[in-house]
């Protein structure tokens, strides 16, 4: 075996080979611990874009310097990180959001979302979104408006969006 | 002589740390301690005897001021109970349950008064029923607790919808 792949496979354990160890692990359990957590996707309410056990990363730092945007899927803290939803953002704060024949209507215009597939009957009364709160909901409108766990939620809770 | 003597002032400034940290802990430790205590209560693991279930019932006081307000609409659940009330709630609640576990998450704590804690909470529960369908249902909840008689104890608590529609 070549003496360098040799000593790749198989290093001295040396105090500085321990060190860079601790440090790789280190920097590894703070990015993917806080920073890009790996998670598991559970549940159909956001099909077709974000298939039931999928794999994804939750990246923090998006909103660090921005805010949120319609249309932008962000992850809903429920429950600390044990709960954590994944919706689609309709509307912002002030706007007023309703559904008419399974289509979407912001402020009384409705909206295109090609996101969404299948079909739709969604009725739902108009309502305001407060202050400090967005309106999410997921892109599998197939299912029945009642399974569907949809509505305003705080900002606070908004913990970062999937990479990908 | 003197390493001897260092080592054991050190030993002692720990164990004065650990004493203080454990016997006088800060008013958000002891809200925290009630918080779990309460989950504790509530939680439960597997069938229980009637005698377990009335004894556990009978410690309602230890977590609620003698009026306390209550505002969960979903639940039917609203207006001022005594603890001897929510002991009933409790034993009947509990009794339709063959697992039940309670848990509160990202308790942001605050202290308007010396003796009142305003705690806004997600509270997650998860269980079987006897019938063996499942629970699973998650709230934001904002308590006042007031402290009485060395205890915190919950004087309103009301229920609010994380996702509204």
């Amino acid at each position: 075996m070549d003496e360098r792949l040799r000593r790749f496979l198989f290093p001295s354990i040396t105090p500085a080979f321990l060190v860079r160890v601790v440090l790789v692990a280190l920097c590894a359990y703070g990015f993917f611990g806080f920073v890009c957590t790996p998670f598991v996707i559970r549940g159909k309410s956001m099909e077709s874009t974000y298939r039931d056990g999928g794999f994804d990363f939750l990246w923090k730092p998006h909103y660090l310097y921005s805010k949120p945007q319609r249309g932008d899927v962000v992850a809903i803290s429920l429950a600390g990180e044990d709960v954590v939803y994944l919706k689609r953002i309709v509307a912002l704060a002030g706007q007023t959001v309703a559904f008419k024949d399974g289509v979407l209507v912001v402020d009384g215009r409705p909206v295109a979302e090609p996101y969404v597939k299948g079909p739709c009957d969604w009725n739902l009364p108009p309502r305001t979104v407060e202050a400090d709160h967005v309106y999410v909901v997921g892109d599998n409108r197939s299912m029945p408006m009642e399974q569907h766990d949809f509505g305003q939620v705080s900002l606070r809770r908004i913990v970062g969006v999937p990479l990908w | 002589m003197v390493t001897r003597n260092k080592i054991l002032a050190g030993v002692a400034v720990l164990l004065a740390v650990w004493a203080v940290w454990t016997f006088f802990p800060s008013r958000t430790r002891q809200v925290k301690r009630q918080f779990s205590s309460f989950s504790e209560w509530v939680s439960k693991d597997g069938p229980e005897g009637n005698l377990t279930l009335v004894n556990e019932a009978t410690k309602a006081d230890e977590f609620f001021a003698p009026q306390c307000t209550w505002e969960a609409h979903g639940y039917d659940l609203n207006g001022t109970v005594t603890p001897q009330e929510v002991s009933r709630y409790y034993f009947a609640g509990r009794a339709r349950f063959n697992k039940l576990s309670l848990k509160f998450y990202d308790l942001d704590i605050r202290f308007p008064e010396r003796r009142t804690a305003r705690v806004k909470a997600t509270v997650r529960i998860t269980g079987t029923l006897q019938d063996g369908d499942s629970v699973s249902e998650t709230h934001e909840v904002r308590c006042t607790l007031q402290k009485m008689h060395g205890k915190w104890l919950f004087g309103q608590v009301t229920v609010v919808e994380v996702l509204k529609r």
